[in-house]
């Protein structure tokens, strides 16, 4: 199921202002660990911020939600930042009604792009 | 997954899913739920509301779960949908993420939950508003 048209895909990108993760797909409970490996092996390699982007996320729900509060603390603790960068409006949706787009300690979302 | 009728008085519509705790599964999951609610009266917003009210039930059910499989039912009623399972657990307390309590708050018409003995349950309903 894993090899299905939406099962999740991760393309990292270095870029002068940080680290650049996208993320295309559906995030759930199977595959929210998929992102906090990527996002883990960031931790350390330097001290720009991780920037998401899920501009291409089709689905996400709290499990992920909770991965990203999660991963965003372990990249604080590195001295690093998570910050959300262009999202889809399904996660812009879930961001408001768990009202993490208007604060978290975790991580931070940046105006949308889009 | 074996249709019937007559779960309840106002049921038009039940049938059961039973999976194993695998969260792979949970794609099959909201896709049952988004094709159940697309055949009522409800429009594209509040179908993809019971897509993702399905996703936290069943995976809260899953992270639950002690390895034992996972009952849903979904029904169709007169007034929507409604998406209830069920499992076993290990006796732990059982206790539902928060931000999985705020989302069903949000997308949910009603949801609730119980534990009996080393079960857990877990209902949502999604209503049709009213017309006029």
């Amino acid at each position: 199921m894993s090899d299905s048209p939406d099962a999740l895909e991760i393309t990292i990108e270095d870029t002068e202002v940080g680290h650049v993760v996208h993320v295309r797909g559906e995030l759930d409970l199977a595959t929210a660990p998929q992102l906090a490996a990527v996002l883990a092996d960031a931790t350390g390699q330097s001290t720009l911020p991780v920037v998401l982007d899920l501009s291409g996320v089709t689905f996400i729900d709290s499990s992920a939600l909770r991965t990203l509060v999660l991963s965003g603390r372990e990249l604080n603790g590195a001295g690093r930042k998570l910050q959300i960068g262009a999202r889809s409006e399904r996660v812009a949706k879930v961001l408001e009604i768990t009202q993490l787009d208007q604060y978290t300690e975790a991580f931070q979302v940046l105006p949308d792009p889009a | 997954m074996s249709p019937r009728t007559a779960h309840s008085t106002a049921t038009t519509t039940s049938f059961d899913l039973v999976l194993p705790p695998d969260p792979e599964l949970l794609r099959v999951v909201r896709l049952v739920a988004s094709g159940l609610a697309s055949l009522t009266a409800l429009d594209l917003d509040a179908v993809e509301e019971v897509r993702v009210g399905a996703d936290e039930l069943v995976a809260t059910l899953m992270k639950a779960s002690d390895g034992a499989s996972v009952r849903v039912n979904f029904a169709v009623t007169g007034d929507g949908v409604t998406i209830s399972g069920t499992t076993r657990t290990s006796g732990r307390d059982f206790s539902p993420d928060p931000l999985t309590e705020r989302i069903l708050g949000e997308v949910a018409s009603d949801h609730a939950w119980s534990t009996e003995g080393d079960e857990v349950s877990g209902r949502i309903d999604h209503s049709v508003p009213a017309a006029g």
